[in-house]
């Protein structure tokens, strides 16, 4: 179409942000090189009756992404934040965490869970689902096969109909892999009531 | 260059909400204008203002090489001491800047003049790289705009290009905004979607929930470390808060850069104009107190070093002076820029604002105003190039 001074396409899937269908999108989902190809489940039993992976396999991976869950679900200071991104029925605090400041840690329902094809189900990862909707409704906009994120903010892409997902290695690393004990908190943003951050 | 009138498309309010674009209006007052646009040439576009832009940029890259070697000027920038090192390490290292606005006159003849560069947290960019892409788009589609129209705006595939190319690898990128502020966090969440679509691994959180540890390292809300972070905030604040003289153990990769402080003062105007003189798209500024400012001959600007969105702005003309007003800034300091007047198109005044994204021009968003300093009243108006 000649020399165009503008974007082609655009998608924009904002989390927390109702998903606009902009003209069509042509968007084949990532296209880094390390990338896995991976299943996403949304139980054990789904993934066993897949019939891609046997019982224990399904079982082992299930358990390692419930165990994980705690540590990997984004966490918010409210209700509120949470329920921005996720549904309001999965939020709901989260009972072992200090509070911080006094405030309760919010967080999703684990949605599901993703094993990575050839690297065991030692590294499965607990999934989170988005629901994009109109502010103030609780119908999510997304179709059930979309919008899921793991701990990490990784998107995993559906591919085709069934359970297959692409996903990138990082999303197998571990949420607390470099993680340290917080001393305190709230120690940027002093100047947030005074005046505007923006120019 | 013209201005000219349009429908507004029926839906479009309904379709800034979907977006999360809810300050299209601001306590009632309009922000996004889509009843007249702009239109340019092609070569308007690319010699007039993205040639223009490109230059600029290469010019402000030397100039933080010139500020950063010069503690007198560091001190005039009112960099705290502290981080001066801690900018030159970044700079050493080449650490990438993602983007910036520069904010330019342009009357579609003569030579486009720099009024300044929002360097540091430039506004507007999802109207500029999203909303007027869609609204050219629904135009075309139902002919409401001439066939073959175009704009100057590929800003939102630049973006995504940026973060592919940033060199994180696998390293999670956090994406921090202040809580109260849901324009910030539109702007917050449009570039951490542009990352993901990248391919990067992002986390969001706010300012104020960032964490430290006792060996200077930041952590977010799950007390993962935070190796690179996207802020909405300015650098100047963040280094007066509680925390800022942590960073300075440089643990944490930042954009923008730590060098991006250089070039986010208005200090900047006058040292360009220092080593630049005489310079097409340069006007003639200098600090405060220089006697040079005697030659302006009472025509001139008078800006704070560190001000936003039009506050504590003097204009000062033979025939009366006009200030938008007052407000907070300017205990840094000001400097005195040469007076171009903004053009009027039917009494509105529009400010191109020129985008930089990963060191290239790619796109313009106009705001406009009623009068001649360009405050946080403005309007967006979408434009075009070309079309019959």
């Amino acid at each position: 179409m000649g020399d165009r001074k503008r974007s082609h396409n655009i998608l924009v899937g904002l989390v927390g942000v109702g998903a606009v269908a902009l003209i069509a999108y042509d968007y084949v989902g990532p296209s880094t090189s390390d990338e896995i190809n991976s299943n996403l489940f949304t139980s054990a039993d789904q993934c066993a009756a897949s019939g891609q992976y046997d019982r224990q396999q399904c079982t082992m991976a299930y358990d390692a992404a419930v165990e994980s869950n705690e540590q990997s679900a984004p966490r918010y200071t409210s209700q509120a934040d949470c329920e921005a991104e996720f549904s309001t029925s999965s939020c709901h605090v989260l009972p072992a965490a200090v509070p911080l400041a006094g405030a309760a840690v919010f967080v999703p329902a684990m949605a599901g869970f993703v094993i990575g094809s050839g690297v065991g189900a030692a590294l499965a990862t607990p999934v989170y689902q988005t629901c994009p909707r109109n502010p103030g409704t609780q119908d999510c906009y997304a179709s059930s096969g979309s919008g899921y994120y793991t701990g990490s903010g990784a998107h995993v892409y559906r591919t085709g109909s069934g359970s297959s997902a692409t996903v990138s290695r990082s999303a197998f690393s571990a949420p607390g892999s470099a993680s340290s004990p917080t001393l305190s908190r709230g120690g940027f943003g002093a100047r947030a009531a005074t005046v505007s951050a923006r120019s | 260059m013209q201005r000219l009138a349009i429908a507004e498309r029926p839906n479009w309010r309904e379709q800034a909400n979907n977006l999360g674009f809810d300050f299209y209006a601001v306590d009632g007052t309009p922000y996004w204008n889509e009843s007249a646009y702009y239109r340019f040439t092609l070569a308007q576009i690319e010699e007039g203002i993205e040639a223009p832009t490109q230059e600029l940029l290469q010019m402000c890259y030397q100039a933080v090489e010139h500020i950063i070697a010069r503690p007198e000027l560091l001190r005039r920038f009112a960099i705290p001491e502290f981080a001066w090192d801690y900018i030159a390490a970044s700079w050493r290292r080449q650490d990438k800047d993602l983007y910036g606005r520069f904010d330019l006159r342009y009357d579609g003849r003569a030579p486009a003049k720099l009024f300044e560069f929002n360097a540091d947290t430039p506004t507007s960019l999802f109207e500029a790289a999203v909303f007027q892409w869609q609204w050219l788009e629904d135009n075309l589609a139902t002919a409401a705009l001439p066939a073959g129209a175009d704009q100057f705006n590929s800003i939102h595939d630049r973006l995504i290009d940026a973060f592919r190319h940033f060199g994180l690898d696998r390293r999670t990128l956090h994406f921090a905004a202040l809580r109260a502020e849901s324009e910030d966090r539109l702007t917050v969440d449009y570039l951490e979607d542009c990352a993901r679509q990248a391919g990067l691994a992002t986390v969001a959180l706010s300012i104020e929930d960032i964490g430290i540890t006792a060996d200077e390292r930041f952590t977010d809300l799950n007390d993962r470390v935070i190796t690179d972070l996207f802020k909405l905030y300015p650098w100047e604040w963040l280094l007066a808060d509680d925390f800022g003289k942590h960073l300075s153990a440089d643990t944490m990769r930042m954009i923008e850069p730590a060098w991006k402080m250089t070039l986010s003062n208005k200090g900047l105007l006058a040292v360009l104009w220092e080593m630049f003189p005489g310079h097409a798209n340069l006007l003639p500024a200098f600090f405060e107190d220089d006697p040079r400012v005697a030659g302006l001959s009472g025509r001139h600007v008078r800006k704070p070093l560190l001000g936003r969105e039009g506050s504590n702005v003097d204009i000062v003309r033979p025939g009366g002076a006009a200030s938008n007003g007052g407000g907070p800034y300017g205990d840094e300091g000001f400097i005195v820029q040469a007076l171009a007047e903004l053009p009027s198109f039917g009494g509105k005044y529009p400010v191109i604002g020129s985008w930089v994204v990963a060191g290239h021009a790619c796109g313009i968003g106009i705001r406009e105003a009623d009068t001649l300093v360009t405050g946080n009243t403005a309007q967006f108006i979408p434009h075009i190039i070309g079309g019959g």
